[in-house]
This record gives structure tokens, C-alpha cells and sequence, in this order.
């Protein structure tokens, strides 16, 4: 061995498992990074075989997401940018409704059960333990009669919905684990319950509820289904769009197909990132003995 | 008066009864331990006193006003829980100063007492750190900083010293005491340690089973326990309870008969109430015999049947007959196994426990 070996204990990985751990996680990345790179390609570099991995980049798949350029030579917006809008705010919309709602629900079931508490947090699982294609057409049914259909409101308490249970499961789970002490403690120095709720539980449980908000808006942001049927012109998110953007005259534009897929990962890459020293704790929370 | 009194506190969770008819009285500036092994209902009586139980039945009245049905923070109780219990995204300082701000006093109140209590408990060095940066023996004193920082009522305990090691245990157990010295309020302590309860309270309240069994100074819990279940439950090494018959009692001494000998022993003059013939309970402490040289009418003999040094004594375990006896002895004392000794009680050491398992005690 060219190397010391170091004493047995927690140390860094050496390079011989980095390499690995490295292979196994180039091979998970391929299929974003192709897409990456498509997105920066001319239609001719994008449908090179093989696929070629130094080309000059260039940006007119991103201008062809927002605009389309006529026969006549005009440039006509394609709505690209309302869609976006629409995913941002049906998504964080909803999974914020869905954390609200769920924190709450979570709080009581953690803290007053109910006779038959188990029951009901059963009952709230089997809402999603159907495939969305079942209901689809009971839900589709109810936003024609009630006129949700194509409207905001309407994605967003779907979405909502859609996350709750998830939510009240999760967040249920992370105020079990915390100690009920802490709040009676609050109690006797003289706090009412709104505040033990909002200063003793809440600030405690930041990493929980980014876990949460994580793995519910990449859920959201993601969903197709649902949008498919239930948003209007005005109120389509992008994997609606996207898919409209599939058929075009040439068959498919995948440099315009891959640069929607760029745009579209940003933001919940930034989110994500932004969370994720929240998120790694969120995730092992309760499995480490403090 | 910041004084605490219970009557007939009682705790039913669905079937099972937890307290059942507790009377407690606290006065100002006495410090009650609430002492049992695990589950007797002590803890739940410190959180229906606190109110963070509903009580069943009985009453609860804290500076002589009934506090039934109050919440918490009304009754201006203040608490150290056995994990502490303290606000883990708060500093230290921000967890002392936390229930003076909930009374809404002004900045500069609050810091000078958290700062006077900080120095008070030598906390001024981690006034910035978060809980989880603390040491075991100082989250003990910020929990205790946190009681005493406003100026409650009564103060309760729960199991304060169980996470702390012997040492810090030591330590802490006097700085409480020292600090509930000088504060004159009611204070209820749990725990199941009765070397703390004999130690820390003015008076100790014996629990089993939701019943309050002996209600008595550390020293009359120890010399006269009213049962057979506290002269068990106190004392280490625990007292020597021997089944016996009382066949005669005279002039203050009681002829008992053992398993397999006979001894005349001094006893309370009670005993003369009891009738000849009857089923008692004899109870003499480890260290309540002397080593004597020849047999007597007053004496026990006993094989020894394990030695252990304990250090300052030796503990040795006896058998007469089936029954075995536990004696402590002097570390200086030869002895071996196998070899049988004469054991002789001191004066008015040994108690008798009727047939109901009660103290005969005039």
C-alpha cells in the first residue's frame, strides 16, 4: 500500500470510495446534464451522432422559450413567462396552504388525540394512496360544477390538498419527537398556548418544516396530471406548456424541449439549495439520539 | 403566605387510579420531598399541584386560594423538570429572561436579575451559549436559574439531580439547598432517591401506589417508619424485616420467637396492646446490632454467608435458618463466611409491625 492506513474511526473517505461515490452519482446526473447541454445547442449539434460534448454554446433555444418569430419576421411572446409565473405561484401557494393547514392539524394530533387518533391520521393517508387517475374525474366534475376549473384558486386548493396529508404525516412525526416538557415549562412561566405554539414548538421545528416545504414543492412543482385538466389558458404551469411544446412542426424541438427543462429545474434547485443545510437535518431528525 | 395545600388530590387515568385521597400541607419556606419508587403517582401530584394535570378529585390551593381549574401560569408556580426543559433555540440569558418577559417586565429589571441570578449560580460565563452547548451539571443550574429568576409562589422539583453523576449530584444538591434556604417558599420535590429526599427535605411524603404511606421528618421516616413498606423502601443497606410470633410481653422487653431461636428484645411499651401468640413483623437496621461475644437471651446467632466491604463498614449477609439478615459491621471486624456470630440489638433499635404490616408505636 502506498498510503498509511489511518486508524479505524470516523475519517474523510479515501480516494478509492470518492471515485465510486463520484461514478455513481456522474451516472444519476447524465440524463440533467444532457439536457443542460442540449439546451445550449443548435438543432444540428443536438441531433449529432454521437452526441457531441464541445460545441459553441448558443442561446436561441432560451430566446424560443419566450418567443416565437413569425413568417413575417415578428417577435410574438409565447406566454412562456405567464406559465412559469403560474407554476411558481400555484406550487408555493399550495405547499405554503399545505404547511399551514398540516402544522396545525399535525399540532393537534400530536398533542390532542382524538379517540381513534390513529384512525384518522390513517383516514388522511388514504387520500393519497389512490392513483391521481382515479380521482381525476370526480375532482374534474366538482371544479366544473363549482367553477374552480382554470381558475387559481382552484390549482391551489388542489395542490393543497394534495399535499396535506404528506404534510400533517411528516410534521405529526416531528412534534412527536419533541419534548412536551419544553412546553409546559412555557406554560408555568406564564405563556398562553397560542404563544406556546408559535415561540417554543415552531422556532424549534424550522428544520422540519423545510423538509417538508422541499419535498412537497418538488412534488407540486412537478405535477402533471392534475394541471392538465384543471388550469385554463391563463392558469397552465409549465409541464402543461412543455408538453404542448412537444409537438411541432419538425417533430420535436428537443434544444427548445431541454432549455424549458433548464429553466424550469432553477428554481427549485435554488430553493432546495437554500434549504438543504435545513433539509439534511429535517430528514435524519429523530434518527440520531440526541 | 406562599404555602401549598392539597386535599384528598386524586388522578384517575380511565381505569387506573394514579393519586388516590392525597392531604399534603406545605407551609412557606419548608422544602416536602415526594418520595416512592417509579410510578407511585409522585409525579403526577407535582403536575396536578403545578396544573398541568387536571385533577379528578380533591383540591389544590396554592398561597391559601384554590386553584382548581387555573392554568398554569396563574398560579405563579415555578418548575424544574427532570430533562430540564429548557428552550433549546434560546440562549441561556434568553432562557432565564423568558418568563420575566412573559410578566411583561422592563429590559432593565429583567437583566439585572438575570444577571444577579447568573452570579449567583455561576452562570455568567455561558450566558450566550445555546442549550445543547452546555454541560449536563449546567443545564441543571440554568433550569434552576430559570425557577428561581421571578419570584414565584412555590417552587416544584421533578427528579432535579437523576441526569447528573455522583459527584455533580453532590454538589448540586447542596446548591439547591442553599438556594431554597434563602428564598422561604414552599417547595415539593420529587425524586426516588432517598438519600436526596433524606438530605434536602424538611419533611419526606412516602408514595406507593397513588397513597401517601408516611408523612414524617427524615429522621422519623427513618426511626419510626409508620409501615412495613417504608421501613423497606428507606435505608441502605434496607432494614431487616423478620417474620416472628410475640409470645410474652414484660417489662418493656418482648419475647419473640425467630424462625429458630427465641430473643428477648427491648420494645416500644405498645407492643403490651398486642396479644400473645400473635403474627409480628420484627425490624431492626443493619447497623442497629453489636457483635457480642457469647449467646444471650438477647442475642441472635447467625452464619455469615458473603462478605462485602463497603469501604468504611462491612456489609455482611447472614442466614438464620432460611432467613436471611443483612448486619453491618465495622471495616476493622475480621470475619469469614461460615463462621456464626451473636448478634446483639442496641437499645431501642427494634421496632415491631403488627399484623397489618403497621408500626406498634405508642
Amino acid at each position: 500500500m502506498f498510503f498509511k492506513k489511518k486508524d479505524r474511526g470516523i475519517r474523510e473517505a479515501g480516494w478509492d470510495r470518492t471515485l465510486i461515490t463520484g461514478v455513481v452519482g456522474m451516472v444519476y446526473f447524465a440524463p440533467v446534464f444532457w439536457i443542460i447541454l442540449n439546451a445550449f445547442k443548435t438543432r444540428q449539434d443536438g441531433l449529432a451522432t454521437p452526441p457531441k460534448l464541445f460545441f459553441t454554446p448558443s442561446m436561441d433555444n432560451f430566446f424560443n422559450v419566450f418567443y416565437r418569430i413569425t413568417d413575417a419576421g415578428d417577435h410574438v411572446a409565447t406566454g412562456m413567462g405567464l406559465y412559469f409565473f403560474n407554476s411558481i405561484f400555484a406550487a408555493g401557494a399550495g405547499v405554503l396552504l399545505a404547511l399551514v393547514i398540516g402544522t396545525l392539524a399535525a399540532y393537534g394530533f400530536s398533542r390532542y388525540p382524538l379517540r381513534g387518533n390513529d384512525t384518522y391520521l390513517f383516514v388522511i393517508l388514504t387520500t393519497r394512496m389512490l392513483p391521481p387517475i382515479v380521482v381525476i374525474i370526480p375532482i374534474f366534475l366538482m371544479f366544473r360544477v363549482t367553477g374552480l376549473s382554470g381558475s387559481y384558486i382552484g390549482i391551489i386548493l388542489l395542490y393543497a390538498m394534495f399535499n396535506l396529508a404528506f404534510s400533517v404525516w411528516m410534521m405529526k412525526s416531528f412534534f412527536d419527537e419533541l419534548s412536551t416538557d419544553v412546553e409546559d415549562a412555557a406554560r408555568l412561566d406564564g405563556i398562553n398556548e397560542i404563544k406556546v405554539f408559535f415561540k417554543i414548538c415552531i422556532p424549534q421545528l424550522t428544520a422540519g418544516l423545510a423538509a417538508t416545504a422541499v419535498f412537497a414543492l418538488i412534488l407540486t412543482w412537478n405535477e402533471f396530471l392534475f394541471a392538465l385538466l384543471l388550469t385554463g389558458n391563463d392558469t397552465r404551469t409549465v409541464p402543461v406548456a412543455m408538453a404542448r411544446a412537444m409537438g411541432g412542426q419538425l417533430g420535436v424541438d428537443y434544444g427548445l424541449l431541454s432549455a424549458i427543462i433548464t429553466l424550469f429545474l432553477i428554481p427549485v434547485f435554488v430553493v432546495t439549495y437554500m434549504l438543504q443545510n435545513h433539509l439534511l437535518r429535517g430528514v435524519t431528525f429523530g434518527t440520531v439520539k440526541k | 403566605m406562599s404555602n401549598i395545600r392539597v386535599q384528598n388530590l386524586t388522578k384517575r387515568f380511565g381505569d387506573l387510579t394514579a393519586v388516590s385521597g392525597v392531604d399534603l400541607e406545605i407551609k412557606a419556606g419548608e422544602v416536602l420531598c415526594l418520595l416512592g419508587p417509579s410510578g407511585c403517582g409522585k409525579t403526577t401530584t407535582l403536575r396536578m399541584i403545578a396544573g398541568l394535570e387536571q385533577v379528578s378529585d380533591g383540591d389544590v390551593y396554592i398561597a391559601d386560594e384554590k386553584m382548581n381549574g387555573k392554568t398554569p401560569s396563574q398560579r405563579d408556580v415555578a418548575m424544574v423538570f427532570q430533562f430540564y426543559a429548557l428552550y433549546p433555540t434560546l440562549t441561556v440569558a434568553e432562557n432565564m429572561a423568558f418568563p420575566l418577559r412573559a410578566e411583561k417586565k422592563s429590559e432593565a429589571e429583567i437583566n439585572s436579575r438575570v444577571q444577579e441570578v447568573a452570579r449567583a449560580l455561576a452562570l455568567t460565563e455561558v450566558m450566550e451559549r445555546l442549550p445543547d452547548q452546555l454541560g449536563e451539571g449546567e443545564k441543571q443550574r440554568v433550569a434552576v436559574a430559570r425557577a428561581v429568576v421571578r419570584d414565584p409562589n412555590c417552587f416544584l422539583f421533578d427528579e432535579p439531580l437523576s441526569r447528573l453523576d455522583v459527584t455533580l449530584r453532590q454538589t448540586m444538591r447542596g446548591e439547591i439547598k442553599e438556594i431554597l434556604n434563602g428564598l422561604s417558599k414552599a417547595t415539593v420535590i420529587v425524586t426516588h432517591d432517598q438519600l436526596e429526599a433524606l438530605t434536602m427535605a424538611d419533611r419526606i411524603a412516602v408514595m406507593r401506589d397513588g397513597y401517601i404511606e408516611q408523612v414524617a421528618t427524615p429522621h422519623d421516616i427513618f426511626t419510626r417508619p409508620a409501615n412495613l413498606f417504608v421501613a423497606g423502601f428507606i435505608g441502605t443497606p434496607s432494614m431487616n424485616l423478620l417474620e416472628a410470633t410475640l409470645t410474652k410481653f414484660q417489662d418493656g422487653k418482648a419475647s419473640i420467637d425467630l424462625d429458630s431461636q427465641k430473643i428477648l428484645i427491648d420494645v416500644d411499651k405498645a407492643v403490651e396492646g398486642i396479644d400473645a401468640g400473635s403474627q409480628v413483623t420484627l425490624g431492626i437496621r443493619p447497623r442497629a446490632f453489636q457483635v457480642v461475644d457469647a449467646a444471650g437471651e438477647d442475642t441472635i446467632s447467625a452464619t455469615v454467608d458473603l462478605i462485602e466491604p463497603m469501604g468504611a463498614e462491612t456489609l455482611l449477609h447472614m442466614m438464620d435458618g432460611e432467613t436471611e439478615m443483612r448486619v453491618v459491621v465495622g471495616r476493622e471486624m475480621k470475619v469469614h463466611t461460615g463462621e456464626t456470630l451473636h448478634l446483639q440489638c442496641k437499645p431501642s433499635q427494634a421496632l415491631i409491625f403488627d399484623g397489618n404490616g403497621q408500626l406498634v408505636l405508642t
